[in-house]
């Protein structure tokens, strides 16, 4: 996946922080954008452009990542799970590329991988507010040889004004 | 139907690209029985095990995914030449054309292949083949045997616009007379092979009940046929994407009408059917129309009906004229006929009376991509104001929608005056739907364009941006040219406080295969250049390639020239 157009906002907007620690103290009607997964703002879904980077065609809002350790009770030992959440203002045609993405699997002598769910939703209001979720039948597996395959996902209903 | 591969391939250097792969799709019964490596006396040096022939996945670049598969590997050594032999068999669960072997599009020399082609007596099977002797035909107990012999050695390189047919390359085409796949059918006729497609494709137009309602919306108060047509063409456009997912019948058969309701994405066929089934509602009637797109037409053979398509349009018959609409592009105007969908057959499906009709062709007009370059050599500044149409209006408005900023910026930089001139700022107006054109406006600073010698001056030219082709005695085809490619310039030279008393004469040049000029004109202190490149479509047997190369050849080297100038 190319990020060339995006701009992480996370890491560049200090301000942000200060909106989500307003949004968990219940001033959620004043947030410009949400970190809660499943959430989006009145401001994620009107906004036209990213103020500090008027060309992008998309802009993460936010991309996290939670590492932790589980037991294995089949196995012994530990299993290290991760759980990625991330989420994407579409606000150009050429933006609309983001709503494809690939999740690599590795699987092979040195380890494995599996994938534990996969889940997306598709935000609009152009139609009125409207969410259009992934369908599991629309997930697709790519071999790319013995030990790896790539998940293939197109999120449905994405176009400029999205939030994926 | 079961396929059966004896190939004995030899590998004369390391740059030789040795991975063996042999494609099949899910369903398939597949198996690689014998793969050895061999020195060039057939001595065994290596067997490969069962174990070391891999498997994955065959998804072409512009799917997401398809059900397709290869079997692969590659076997490598350290003397040359040296050689690989395989055997492998394939029992193929879904068929419809037997065999399309065509040696034009590939490199790869071949010594001597033997076709095999055996059929049960009771079935029948049509063919053709071209530059291969006939076959020899025997009957044996309940089948019918066909054997094709042939030898090939391709050019080392691609002509450009080459007529393929003076490749002579050998090809073989065989389908069955009768086939099933998901329905049964028959290459009889291409209405037989069209109303195969309906039927495959029939009930595939179901809207729900809410999209149905979103239509009636859409088309409230229009009552032009026209229109409507128009109005959903462009809610296709903005609410959907391409994606393409082919799985089992989906290489041919739709995904139905609520799959591209739901997802708001599908391929060409599905949203196709999608676009079809809205107007179907909205009681327009409109075809299912199959075509082998590209900008390269390869001529149908009226007389050969087979699958020989890569893509589905849709026509709209209205009262003033037909449409065309191509489904999968949302940048382009209603009704637009692009460079690749253009000047070729297309067979039209109807429930029963499927037809072969003719796509349009470009027309000069069509394609003009008009330059005004002013030249402001006191500032050392170029001026620029571009508009396209035809192919760059189609690459530079896809560009503009649907590559980033970065993207685009980098293609200006590199493809306008590279190397001559350096881009300051530039504008690329691609926001209108409604024309089938794309304007360009970019300003450049340039030295070294203007150089005075005492009396004279010397302007540097700016060429219009043509193929270099290939010189006579390295060509081994004669020229296709697809569609029509039209060019008009007009630089204008601003040379200020001088007095010019000499300018270049008129050149014009016409032939066969189109036109050029270049003329020069005097206005105050500025010299103004026109000029005029039109290249008609057609086909020229090599015999005349060293006309039509001399032709080129006029214009670019008329194009190249430096303009000489004489002063007071």
């Amino acid at each position: 996946m190319k990020h060339t157009q995006l701009m992480y906002m996370m890491k560049k907007n200090a301000i942000l922080s200060l909106f989500f620690f307003l949004a968990i103290m219940g001033f959620a009607q004043e947030e410009k954008y949400s970190l809660d997964f499943g959430r989006v703002t009145q401001y994620e879904m009107v906004m036209k452009e990213y103020e500090n980077d008027p060309d992008a065609d998309a802009v993460i809002l936010y991309n996290q990542g939670e590492y932790f350790y589980s037991g294995n009770y089949e196995q012994g030992g530990f299993l290290l799970r991760m759980k990625k959440q991330i989420k994407i203002k579409i606000l150009k045609q050429s933006g609309v590329q983001y709503a494809n993405f690939e999740i690599p699997i590795f699987n092979g002598n040195s380890g494995w991988e599996s994938i534990e769910s996969i889940e997306g939703t598709t935000y609009n209001i152009d139609q009125g507010f409207t969410q259009t979720k992934l369908e599991t039948r629309n997930i697709f597996e790519e071999k790319v040889d013995d030990d790896v395959r790539v998940k293939k996902i197109a999120l449905s209903d994405v176009r400029p004004g999205s939030v994926i | 139907m079961v396929q059966i591969d004896t190939v004995l391939m030899q590998i004369n250097d390391r740059n030789a690209d040795t991975e063996i792969i042999i494609p099949y799709s899910k369903g398939d019964k597949i198996s690689v029985d014998i793969v050895r490596l061999e020195d060039q006396d057939g001595n065994i040096i290596r067997k490969l095990k069962k174990n070391e022939i891999k498997d994955r996945s065959f998804i072409s670049s512009v799917s997401l995914y398809e059900d397709d598969f290869v079997k692969y590997f590659d076997l490598k050594h350290d003397k040359f030449p040296y050689r690989i032999f395989y055997v492998s068999w394939i029992h193929y669960a879904k068929s419809l054309n037997i065999i399309d072997i065509d040696h034009a599009r590939s490199k790869t020399p071949v010594h001597s292949n033997t076709l095999i082609v055996e059929v049960p007596i009771k079935d029948s099977i049509k063919y053709k083949y071209e530059n291969v002797e006939s076959p020899k035909i025997a009957v044996q107990n309940r089948f019918r045997k066909y054997i094709w012999k042939y030898g090939y050695i391709p050019p080392s390189s691609a002509d450009i616009y080459s007529l393929d047919k003076d490749l002579k390359a050998p090809s073989i085409h065989i389908v069955p007379l009768h086939f099933k796949y998901g329905e049964a059918g028959s290459f009889e006729s291409w209405k037989s092979f069209g109303n195969w497609i309906f039927r495959l494709n029939k009930n595939k137009d179901k809207l729900p009940a809410e999209e149905c309602q979103r239509i009636d919306n859409l088309l409230r108060n229009t009552h032009s046929q026209k229109q409507k047509v128009e109005i959903l063409y462009r809610y296709l456009q903005d609410y959907t994407r391409y994606i393409n997912v082919s799985i089992k019948l989906g290489g041919l058969q739709t995904y139905p009408a609520s799959y591209v309701c739901n997802n708001k994405y599908g391929d060409c066929k599905a949203l196709t059917n999608y676009l079809q089934s809205m107007l179907k509602y909205a009681g327009i009637p409109s075809y299912y129309t199959l075509i082998e797109a590209g900008t390269k037409i390869s001529e149908l053979d009226v007389n050969f009906p087979s699958q020989a398509f890569n893509h589905v349009i849709l026509t709209v018959p209205l009262e003033e004229d037909t449409v065309f609409l191509e489904c999968t592009d949302k940048n382009i105007p209603f009704g637009y006929i692009g460079t690749f969908i253009q000047g070729r057959k297309a067979l039209l499906v109807d429930e029963d009376d499927s037809r072969l009709i003719p796509i349009p062709a470009l027309q000069p007009d069509d394609v003009l991509c008009s330059r005004t370059i002013e030249v402001k050599t006191d500032i050392q500044q170029i001026h620029l104001s571009e508009v396209q149409k035809g192919y760059k209006y189609e690459f530079f408005n896809y560009a503009g929608k649907e590559l980033g900023k970065d993207r685009v910026d980098n293609i200006i930089r590199s493809q306008i005056f590279s190397g001559k001139a350096e881009l300051i700022d530039y504008e690329l107006n691609s926001n209108n739907r409604q024309s089938p054109e794309i304007s360009l406006t970019a300003r450049f600073k340039a030295e070294n364009i203007y150089k005075e010698y005492g009396k004279n001056i010397i302007l540097s030219p700016f060429p219009m941006d043509f193929k270099d082709f290939e010189t006579p005695d390295q060509r081994t085809t004669g020229v296709q040219i697809n569609y029509p490619e039209f060019y008009q310039d007009t630089i204008i030279y601003e040379i200020p406080d001088k007095e010019i008393i000499k300018i270049p004469e008129k050149v014009f040049v016409e032939t066969d295969f189109g036109k050029y000029e270049i003329s020069f004109d005097l206005k105050n202190h500025t010299l103004i250049c026109y000029k005029t490149f039109l290249l008609y479509p057609g086909k020229y047997p090599i015999e005349r390639y060293d006309e039509f190369f001399r032709f080129i050849q006029t214009m670019k080297n008329n194009e190249l020239k430096n303009i000489h100038i004489e002063i007071l």
